[in-house]
């Protein structure tokens, strides 16, 4: 628990970090600068020469007519905004569109598997709300800095300072939002009596040869899987290597994959179901348990 | 612009990540202690085709039933109790049918008769009920008469594969069967099935005989014979029936053992009042002498890995254990009570020293780690004495001698063979012919044992 506890607390530090950075990057006057040039350069396609040394495949006729159409709608663009830099390099969009490979079938299920979303947790919900309403922030900070570009040089600055205190504002509610959501996660944990009880009631189930040979020295780690309503899934013993090469190992260690079975079939008065009573809502938590069977610690009786 | 997506996108995902270090962190329970309750074991008779096979099956699925509860750590659920019959050794079961009875282990099979042979196959399956998986399973063809051995071998392998350790019910026990009055005791040579069965004598009863104990292979047995009043060492061959003396010493032996690789015979050696620890070699028919002192020195026997030696000897002043090297050498002393060690033997696991000991005028049998840790005490009598470990090192066969009555009455003594596990539990009498004395466990039996 303190080594995932030193992990979050890195992970947090790493994440405000860069958002320091992110925040002076992007929020710099060089990257306003860059934002008052249009994000892409209207050309007119007509002042463009195009010989057959590009090299680039013939457009299909309906390309054509979307290069028409998006030419027509340069054209009209041009009206209003001209090209304030028509000495760069002309870009194509929508040729490069056109050219884009299609991504394979493998690539796509890559993409679609890492966005499967993390099991629905209430206080993830808020954040995700949160993240939503920064969007926002961030959209009205965008209209902001149009805005601005009309505006003195003086107004800007008094506003860029403004809305930096904004920004810290928001910043540490959004931290102490963190706070509030991260706390019931603690509270939420599984107690030490329940773990004693869960483990008392395994004891009833363990059955073991008191004269084994060397008993003194196993140890059995069962790594048991639960579903939500408290029922054993599977129960997988740890050390395959020792289970493999060691018979007395193997057959303590079967004993203790019974004891979490008999267990499981005890209905309602199985030790897992507390869990499922108890801790419902946080079943993340103990979908995977590792037992780890001591005979020696509690003596056989 | 793709850079500073690409940025908050990643410092989101490190956020989130940071949550799930906390809420995906393994929950882990330590269990300590355990009940060592016997093993419900359901034991479905082994189901045949003829009338012949269904009595062998019954009679098989009896002896199977024998041995694991006489072992203490396995209980025979009641059968009328069953709710699935199995017909076949193909059949699969219905484990729900057997957790119900609180079935740990769930063990059937089938003998079918081999065609224009004298032979039957037996088939069985062992299942964890709760695990709902085999975990064993064999076949063995046999002649009609051997069926109790294959029983034994069944038995054998479901402790094996329950416990982890091997079995020891396909095994035998020698031992020195007593008649007649006190004054002028016959003492020969006995030899039965672990479970008392296939009885039979081996010497008659002229001369005295003592301390027997199986070679590593079984089919040899050493022990002291008074033969015309010499004590001297004998070898007796299982397979021939022929006999022996070991060596032509000037003195009397007595203490034989086989070492672990069975080519030498350790053993004790008296001359002019003085004895000594001796090893001799079967082939070469040489002795070396392991020990050099003016105390006592007997009952030698060897550890499982045949690199140590522990006997006993009154050279501190009392009777005590001691180990030593093979040849001799580091003699250290393992025991410091008060009280007299006698009889010291090795576990073939190695894990503890077997013993008798007289404290107050009472006999105990003990145990002890080879390191001097650990001493306790698991049986005692007015005469508790010869202990021998079973081949897993699980069990002692020992007897006990009960003192005559107030009136002085010969037939009121009597003299027992018992087993006990070394924990001290599941003290067993094992019923024999006559009264009985100084038992010997074999080790497993060979595949092609003589019978």
């Amino acid at each position: 628990m303190n080594l995932s506890f030193l992990y979050s607390l890195l992970l947090h530090f790493s994440f405000l970090f860069l958002l320091g950075i992110q925040f002076m990057l992007f929020n710099s006057p060089l990257e306003k600068e860059q934002k008052k040039t249009p994000s892409f350069i209207v050309v007119d396609l007509k002042k463009v020469k195009i010989t057959k040394e590009t090299a680039l495949p013939a457009p299909t006729p309906i390309k054509k007519k979307k290069a028409q159409k998006t030419t027509q709608k340069e054209e009209k663009k041009n009206v209003v905004l001209p090209p304030k830099k028509p000495k760069l390099t002309p870009k194509k969009p929508p040729q490069k569109k056109v050219e884009k490979p299609i991504p394979s079938s493998k690539e796509a299920v890559k993409i679609v598997q890492k966005n499967i979303p993390a099991p629905k947790i209430k206080p993830r919900k808020i954040i995700q709300k949160e993240l939503k309403k920064r969007a926002e922030i961030q959209k009205k900070k965008e209209q902001k800095q149009t805005e601005l570009e009309l505006s003195s040089l003086l107004a800007s600055v008094e506003e860029i300072k403004t809305s930096a205190q904004k920004d810290k504002k928001e910043q540490a509610e959004f931290q102490e939002n963190i706070k509030a959501l991260s706390s019931p996660l603690i509270e939420q944990e599984i107690g030490i009596s329940e773990k004693e009880k869960i483990a008392l009631m395994l004891r009833e189930c363990w059955n073991l040869d008191a004269g084994v040979q060397d008993i003194e020295n196993m140890r059995i780690e069962i790594l048991v899987f639960l579903d939500k309503q408290g029922n054993v899934l599977q129960a997988k013993i740890n050390d395959t290597a020792r289970y493999s090469s060691d018979k007395t190992f193997k057959s303590v260690a079967e004993s203790a994959e019974r004891a979490v079975y008999i267990c499981n079939k005890k209905g309602e008065d199985s030790p897992f179901k507390i869990l499922a009573q108890k801790y419902g809502a946080t079943y993340s938590q103990w979908r995977k348990i590792l037992f780890t069977f001591n005979p020696m610690d509690g003596g056989v009786f | 612009m793709i850079f500073k997506t690409f940025f908050q996108l990643f410092t989101l995902t490190l956020f989130f990540c940071s949550f799930g270090f906390k809420s995906y962190a393994l929950l882990k329970i330590d269990v300590s202690g355990a009940k060592s309750d016997p093993l419900p074991i359901a034991l479905s008779t082994f189901s045949g085709k003829t009338e012949q096979t269904r009595l062998f099956g019954k009679e098989l699925t009896e002896i199977i039933e024998k041995d694991l509860t006489s072992s203490g750590l396995f209980r025979s659920l009641d059968k009328a109790s069953f709710i699935e019959i199995l017909d076949s050794v193909n059949q699969k079961p219905t484990f729900e049918n057997w957790m119900i009875l609180k079935a740990q282990a769930l063990l059937y099979g089938e003998i079918t008769e081999l065609p224009e042979t004298e032979k039957v196959s037996v088939s069985f399956r062992l299942f964890d009920v709760f695990a709902q998986k085999q975990i064993e399973g064999a076949v063995f063809s046999t002649r009609k008469n051997n069926l109790r051995r294959i029983a034994h071998l069944i038995a054998d392998k479901v402790y094996e594969r329950i416990t982890g350790e091997k079995g020891y019910f396909d095994t035998r026990i020698v031992y020195v069967a007593e008649t007649g009055p006190q004054k002028n005791r016959i003492k020969r040579l006995a030899l039965m099935d672990r479970d008392g069965a296939n009885l039979r004598y081996l010497t008659n009863g002229n001369y005295l005989v003592l301390t027997p104990r199986f070679s590593p292979n079984s089919y040899q047995i050493t022990y002291l014979s008074f033969f015309r009043g010499i004590p001297r060492i004998y070898l007796y061959d299982l397979t021939t029936g022929e006999k022996k003396v070991v060596g032509d010493f000037p003195g009397m032996t007595f203490s034989p053992r086989f070492s672990p690789d069975g080519q030498s015979l350790l053993m004790s050696l008296s001359r002019k009042g003085n004895t000594e620890i001796y090893l001799y070699d079967l082939t070469t028919k040489t002795k070396e002498r392991l020990t050099r002192h003016p105390a006592i020195d007997t009952s030698p026997c060897f550890s499982p890995d045949g690199t140590k030696i522990v006997f006993n000897s009154d050279r501190g002043g009392s009777q005590q254990l001691y180990i030593m090297n093979k040849d001799g050498s580091h003699v250290k002393r393992l025991t410091f009570g008060k009280e007299n060690y006698a009889t010291p033997v090795w576990s073939p696991r190695g894990d503890y020293i077997a013993f008798t000991k007289i404290k107050s005028g009472k006999f105990y049998i003990g145990l002890i780690r080879p390191n001097g840790s650990a001493e306790r005490l698991i049986a005692n009598g007015f005469l508790v004495e010869g202990p021998s470990f079973s081949p897993n090192g699980r069990k002692l066969l020992f007897y006990r001698s009960s003192p005559f009555d107030d009136d002085g009455d010969e037939s009121s003594s009597s003299s027992k063979i018992y087993s006990i596990d070394i924990t001290g539990y599941n003290e067993q009498l094992i019923a024999t012919e006559t009264d009985a004395s100084d038992p010997t466990w074999s080790a497993l039996l060979p595949s092609a044992s003589a019978r």
